[in-house]
């Protein structure tokens, strides 16, 4: 197989979804965080990101971002083991998908005992 | 001046620096929140960690598009930076302010001991011997580098995530000495590969404090927005201004932080 073929392709996934993923994420930011401005909303301080979330408004728009630019490498992994996975690199698929699940479920246990740490 | 325009200035400045000299720019916002905006440690780390990524995410795009970063180098690392990443991230949890403040002091001084001995010797690159094609896959052909010392590697890459997921900076200052000199890889693909798994340490990292509730989202969103726009604006800049001088006054700021850090520490 000339794995060459695979690397356009791979290449091209990841740096799109890390572009645009960066892009888009960077925007709902900007949009959370002069929305909260421009309305005034008291500053929260420190709380968790779902909690900052549910609480809604400008600053729950800016946490929808923050968390949506800390999800792009798990998206980029997802992308790159399809990638993979087409190219006949099963080594590389396996690879790539233990980086995410560590990703994961680094998420995972912040998320259910991230406020008790 | 605002306090938000202040931090958006300063995100600015830490992406601009950051992009010109390969860094990304955590070596520098985590003192420019606690020494600049009284801010504690721990919340700045945190805010620190979702600058790296963005940074990261934005600057890997352009290095995996050209075929610079060896991206199955990179996430075969990364499952070591990750582990480390997460271990700090729980371990600053527990860490008293003083103790960060030391460490984060003594990543100061081995950053400007590095950058010293960066500008006082020639570029690498020139000894790098013949090109090698990162994106090569796995099998006949591969680059001979990707498979030497990989064990240790990865070690050392628990290493550097560890620092990350602690300190708030991007792991660079461990990871690309480990690609470049451990395993053998070019500078310019060390690098590269280096800012590739930044951004997935990084991310690893912040999800501890992002749920902990160590982020502030109104301080952090002017720091991320400067710091995008700056990162932007230094690969702009970074083929105009003069590399050597520009690191030479990096060096001097890093080592007064570094001073005011180690004030920190010992409570003055």
């Amino acid at each position: 197989m000339d794995g060459r073929a695979s690397q356009p392709p791979l290449a091209r996934w990841i740096a799109t979804v890390l572009r645009l993923g960066t892009l888009a994420a960077v925007a709902v930011i900007a949009v959370g965080f002069v929305w909260a401005t421009i309305a005034g909303q008291p500053r929260g301080g420190t709380r968790p990101v779902i909690e900052e979330i549910s609480a809604g408004g400008g600053d729950g728009v800016t946490a929808v971002g923050l968390l949506a630019l800390t999800l792009l490498p798990i998206l980029m992994l997802c992308l790159a083991a399809a990638a993979f996975r087409r190219a006949g690199e099963p080594r590389m698929v396996v690879t790539t998908l233990g980086v995410g699940a560590l990703i994961v479920a680094s998420l995972v246990a912040a998320a259910v005992i991230g406020p008790s740490i | 001046m605002p306090t938000e325009l202040l931090l958006a200035l300063s995100g600015l400045l830490a992406g601009a620096f950051g992009a010109m000299l390969g860094l990304g720019g955590g070596i520098l916002i985590v003192p420019i929140l606690t020494l600049g905006f009284g801010v504690p440690l721990t919340e700045a780390v945190g805010t620190s960690l979702i600058c790296v990524v963005a940074t990261s995410t934005g600057a890997a795009a352009i290095n995996v598009r050209a075929g610079r970063a060896d991206v199955r180098l990179g996430i075969t690392l990364g499952a070591g930076t990750v582990v480390g990443a997460v271990m700090g991230g729980i371990l600053a949890g527990f860490m008293p302010d003083r103790v960060l403040a030391a460490l984060f002091a003594a990543l100061l001084a081995y950053t400007a001991v590095t950058m010293l001995r960066g500008i006082f010797t020639p570029a690498a690159d020139a000894t790098d011997g013949p090109p090698v094609d990162p994106t090569v896959p796995d099998g006949p052909g591969a680059p001979g580098y990707r498979g030497r010392r990989l064990p240790w590697a990865i070690g050392g890459s628990v290493i550097g995530g560890n620092a990350s997921g602690l300190l708030g900076v991007g792991g660079g200052i461990v990871t690309v000495p480990l690609v470049h000199l451990v395993m053998g890889a070019p500078l310019r693909v060390s690098v590269a590969t280096s800012n590739f798994m930044t951004g997935m340490t990084a991310a690893a990292g912040a999800y501890t404090y992002l749920f902990r509730g160590d982020v502030d989202t109104r301080l952090t969103a002017p720091v991320v927005l400067g710091v995008a726009a700056g990162a932007a604006l230094g690969a702009i800049l970074s083929g105009r201004v003069n590399t050597r001088l520009l690191s030479g006054l990096f060096v001097l700021v890093v080592v007064y932080v570094a001073a005011r850090m180690v004030l920190r520490a010992v409570g003055s």
